[in-house]
């Protein structure tokens, strides 16, 4: 008789319930991540490195410099009024560079906010005002020019990600989005805009950047019990993530 | 602790975790509360979880420790009877065993809710290990320690609740028996 209380006692007592994944989520974001800090030092010291050198005229110098900045990229696609916006002080600044596979892709600038562009966005018929627009600059890892012919080609996928959601069902598509872009000395600058991603702000949010025109399951891991995404080290093409959490956050609270 | 090490934490012990949280509060939304807190609690003491030999039984040691301290935001034991229905649907909502006919399904079902409501009625002390000893799968050893107790106290008590489900239960073991 023992052995069949046991027995009942562990069958009806099997841990069988899982938390939801936002609160997975949830409890991971909450946790001040240290590396963070060490990066941006590291940023900082690359800067103080690149002022010194500025001061002696070394080539490499001038590489750095010879980005369109985002307003002038905004600019260049009749769009004046999102131009305004990303000179003004809801635009974050992130000046960040990924190369993976045959690209080197830089993200520069994120704003976001209502109706910052001259352009509105319909998504069946129904306005979109309120959006996140995101400014990348995509290269040749290589150096040699990049087309935005050959770019169309290969084709880039650029979108925002939330902890929590399914890339594959929740990215640039289901979000209202569009891009536009420019073609300027051997660089190409995308302008990507979605619906506003600070209504996520509490999770963690990535802009990605990946060769072809949709999203490749092969690119991207989705942990399932916290909702985080990383990129697939395995993947051989363009699979750039940059965490934007806490540049997002901090331009929200500002 | 860094975010990776929580990940893993969470990955590795979250189901178990939650599943306790959920069986002692006895509401999921009570559960996700207590689950948080712990967790976080848990991120705050990381020294200590790499030091700690078996860390699910460190981790439910703090949440049985917030749980005691905070009883009256987790208030459940009053309201018991209220949310005993809503964990009864939380249970049969619950996946059937695969392969399973339908009926035996819905028979397993009603085994699990009538002895989860058994446990359910024994006094906190009792309770509280018998979940560790037959959900967690914790030793007697990790046992005392989460519970704060020696390990004779536990045996004691693990003998006693059985001796109370034997009676709640008879008529289902004998029928296991048949």
């Amino acid at each position: 008789m023992e052995k069949k209380l046991d027995m009942l006692l562990k069958s009806a007592l099997e841990p069988e319930y899982e938390p939801e994944v936002w609160l997975n989520a949830k409890i991971v974001n909450k946790v001040k991540e240290p590396m963070k800090m060490n990066k941006r030092r590291r940023v900082s010291i690359v800067t103080l490195v690149t002022v010194l050198v500025l001061c002696v005229g070394s080539v490499s110098v001038y590489a750095m410099w010879r980005y369109l900045s985002p307003d002038r990229v905004a600019e260049k696609t009749g769009d004046g009024s999102l131009a305004a916006a990303l000179t003004g002080e809801d635009a974050v600044v992130i000046n960040e560079s990924q190369s993976y596979g045959k690209y080197k892709v830089t993200l520069m600038s994120i704003v976001s906010g209502e109706s910052l562009s001259n352009h509105t966005q319909y998504h069946n018929s129904i306005p979109h005002t309120d959006r996140s627009y995101a400014v990348i600059a995509i290269e040749n890892a290589d150096g040699q020019p990049l087309t935005g012919d050959e770019l169309r080609e290969a084709g880039l996928y650029v979108s925002f990600f939330v902890s929590g959601y399914k890339p594959w069902q929740m990215d640039v598509a289901a979000m209202a989005g569009s891009c536009s872009d420019v073609d300027e000395d051997g660089i190409v600058y995308r302008i990507m805009s979605c619906d506003n991603i600070e209504q996520y702000i509490g999770n963690e949010l990535y802009l990605c950047a990946q060769d072809g025109s949709f999203y490749n399951v092969n690119a991207y891991d989705y942990d399932e019990a916290t909702g985080l995404i990383s990129r697939n080290d395995t993947y051989g093409g363009l699979n750039a993530l940059f965490d934007v959490t806490e540049q997002i956050g901090r331009a929200y609270e500002q | 602790m860094t975010k990776q090490e929580l990940e893993m934490c969470i990955s590795e012990y979250g189901r178990d975790i939650y599943s306790f949280c959920v069986y002692i509060t006895g509401s999921r939304q009570l559960a996700d509360d207590l689950y948080q807190d712990t967790f976080l609690k848990v991120t705050q003491l990381s020294g200590k979880i790499s030091a700690d030999s078996n860390p699910k039984s460190y981790i439910l040691s703090v949440a049985l420790r917030i749980w005691k301290n905070h009883k009256r935001k987790y208030a459940v034991r009053q309201r018991i009877a209220d949310v005993q229905c809503e964990w009864d649907e939380q249970a049969l909502m619950n996946v059937p065993d695969s392969g399973a006919e339908p009926d035996e399904c819905v028979i397993r079902q009603e085994e699990k809710m009538l002895v989860r409501a058994a446990v359910n009625r024994l006094p906190d002390r009792l309770r509280i290990v018998v979940l560790l000893f037959y959900m967690s799968e914790l030793s007697v050893q990790d046992i005392a320690r989460t519970v704060g107790v020696p390990q004779g106290t536990v045996l004691s008590r693990l003998h006693r609740a059985r001796i109370r489900l034997k009676d709640e239960l008879e008529g289902l073991i004998n029928g296991k028996e048949a």
